[in-house]
């Protein structure tokens, strides 16, 4: 992984490297991982369709209204997934539900950064005793199973889409603290900060704009992989109830709502459990590919 | 030439490790004057570098400095606090670091760190927030990019322009020295700690370099502490050479009489070990630096030091003046005071 890094190194230095020249050789390095192209690709499809998810889905307002005299229907040329307890198609379903999922595992992931960054990045930098008492607190979160502490949460919040989000990014926030806090660690040791602050750099200044920035590089890699188990564990809460309530097509619950029709009835829970089991592979594919290209070694 | 700007007195720095406590400095004395120039000699492992960085105040957070004063300009450095240090680094104090490339912050382009430093040097009590804010307007207001520009242009580097867009890694590694020390001298500062400026540089670029440095230094009129472990390279630059042996001072006299007749065997050993043309088989000193947990009684060299006597290993040899202006620590040449 480093020789990669090194050699992507040595290449820029000899072309001169423009920006074109650099994004070529990323691709080329990212190419190199097949897996991960194909993650790439999915994850771009899905994102697409997302986004036109009325426009793609085959009966846009299944999304909510119901349809009784459709109800239960086995997959077939008209509905591809087969239709649930409420006669709406599943496959419209799962594709306006990728609207649910998509947005609001950034939005986790986003949240349990922006209060595990800074606090990391506290932490490493200040060291000490405010070290110690950001990283016990964070070992204490950790103790406990992220996803029974998130449904306590969600159960404590009272069962909704928000709520689930809440407490997701409420338990994730001491992984991204300990991460960053490592990387600082390692980074506020290299030579150009020592050097920096030689000649005169303050704190905050190798703090803010030289270390975050370095360690984002790895860090990238790992909201990727993030994004993939933020999805897995708003579905994981929707499933069991205390996420995303019905009409609202979350995945999770659409595939908790089709529990019951187990095992003659499969289609309801299977297509948004095969959703989820792509989304989540491929951002961890992408992950991988990411770590190859941008030469963060393996952790 | 007379005045004195930096005095280290009985300098101690401790390393608390897990095999014990490692006394690593063990009473460095010397004093800097004005526009003087001296070299701190000696091999890998005896405390140059830690000396040097003591005195900017960026020591590894295990080291400690159990005793000693640290004068500059009559300011005892070992009271500051941060703001204190951060006041005279770059501005009073400034390094130039021993491997460029691993000096400039990859992602950052040259052009950025330098701009950064030079608008930050000036005001460094703004916040770093309302700096960002702001630095597109500061760097318009003050010329940042024209004095970066004209900083690089001084120390040789050209075209200016192009190393200021480009990154790091982009340079070589010669640039990437000269880029140090545009950044070392661009606060102006009157003492210059140099830490084996070029060593990871090819012999032909390093003598470039050591030629820009000592223009840059005769021209400012700097005082320099400059690290080497190379005696040829230290009489090129330096009015006055400091033999470090062990984190202690071995041998001082100024740079050609020392280079003629050194009198401490470590000296005498290290100009031996000097490689020549003529000779076929190199000479070293045999053994090694020892291992500062459990150093050695007495004086530290007298492992490896082939006229060893009986008190060489009781009692510490102090630094004695044996003629004019020539300090030797060692009991061979007590006699001849004066």
């Amino acid at each position: 992984m480093r020789g990669e890094h090194l050699e992507k190194k040595t290449r820029r230095r000899i072309t001169g490297g423009s920006l074109a020249e650099e994004l070529r050789h990323s691709l080329y390095l990212f190419g190199k991982n097949k897996l991960a192209v194909i993650g790439l690709v999915l994850l771009i499809a899905m994102v697409v369709v997302t986004i036109f998810a009325y426009q793609v889905a085959p009966y846009p307002s299944a999304a909510t209204q119901t349809n009784f005299t459709d109800r239960l229907r086995s997959p077939s040329s008209e509905h591809l997934m087969g239709t649930d307890e409420a006669g709406r198609d599943v496959l419209s379903r799962i594709i306006i539900g990728a609207r649910v999922s998509l947005p609001f595992a950034f939005v986790i992931v986003l949240t349990s950064m922006a209060f595990g960054m800074p606090l990391g990045l506290i932490a490493g930098m200040f060291g000490g005793k405010l070290d110690n008492l950001i990283m016990r607190l964070a070992d204490i979160w950790i103790a406990i199973p992220q996803i029974i502490f998130a449904l306590a949460i969600a159960a404590f919040l009272g069962p909704s889409l928000i709520n689930s989000v809440i407490a997701i990014a409420f338990c994730a926030w001491p992984w991204h603290a300990r991460f960053i806090r490592s990387e600082v660690l390692h980074i506020r040791e290299e030579t150009y900060v020592e050097a920096a602050q030689s000649i005169g750099a303050s704190r905050l200044y190798v703090a803010v704009r030289e270390v975050l920035p370095n360690a984002f590089i790895p860090y990238i890699v790992k909201i990727t992989t993030d994004l993939g188990y933020a999805i897995l564990l708003l579905a994981t809460l929707g499933f069991l109830g205390l996420g995303a309530q019905p009409p609202t097509p979350e995945w999770g619950t659409i595939a908790g709502a089709g529990r019951t029709f187990l095992p003659e009835i499969w289609w309801i829970s299977l297509f948004p459990g095969v959703a989820i089991f792509l989304t989540v592979l491929a951002f961890n594919v992408v992950g991988d590919g990411l770590r190859n290209t941008l030469g963060v070694e393996e952790m | 030439m007379s005045e004195t700007i930096l005095q280290v007195k009985d300098l101690q720095i401790t390393f608390q490790v897990f095999e014990g406590l490692a006394k690593v400095i063990d009473g460095v004395s010397f004093e800097l004057k004005k526009e003087e120039v001296i070299a701190l000699v000696g091999e890998t492992g005896c405390g140059k570098s830690l000396t040097a960085k003591s005195i900017l105040g960026v020591l590894p957070p295990e080291a400690k400095i159990s005793g000693g004063v640290i004068n500059y300009r009559n300011q005892n450095l070992l009271k500051l606090d941060e703001k204190g240090w951060r006041r005279l680094r770059g501005k009073e104090i400034a390094m130039v670091p021993q491997n460029p490339m691993i000096s400039l912050d990859p992602l950052l382009t040259v052009g950025d760190q330098l701009i950064d430093l030079m608008n930050l040097q000036d005001q460094p009590d703004i916040s770093l927030f309302s700096y960002y804010a702001r630095r597109s307007e500061i760097t318009k207001e003050r010329d940042t990019w024209a004095k970066a520009t004209r900083m690089l242009e001084d120390v040789a580097l050209k075209p200016a322009d192009r190393v200021m867009n480009s990154y790091p890694f982009q340079i070589s590694g010669g640039m990437a020295q000269r880029v140090c020390i545009a950044m070392a001298l661009s606060g102006n500062p009157s003492l210059l700690i140099a830490d084996e400026p070029g060593t990871s540089l090819d012999v032909t670029s390093q003598k470039v370099i050591l030629d820009l440095l000592n223009e840059k230094i005769r021209e400012r009129g700097l005082s320099v502490i400059f690290i080497t472990h190379n005696l040829g390279v230290a009489r090129q630059i330096a009015n006055r050479i400091l033999i470090m042996y062990a984190g202690c001072i071995a041998e001082a006299w100024e740079a050609d009489k020392i280079f003629r007749e050194p009198l401490h065997p470590y000296s005498i050993g290290l100009k031996k070990a000097i490689p020549t043309l003529l000779l076929t088989k190199m000479i070293g000193i045999p053994g090694r630096v020892p291992s500062y947990i459990d150093p050695p009684v007495g004086c530290r060299f007298n492992t490896r030091c082939p006229y060893a006597m009986e008190i060489c290993r009781k009692v510490k040899p102090e630094l004695v003046m044996v003629g004019d202006g020539h300090e030797v620590a060692c009991y061979l040449y007590k006699g001849q005071r004066g």
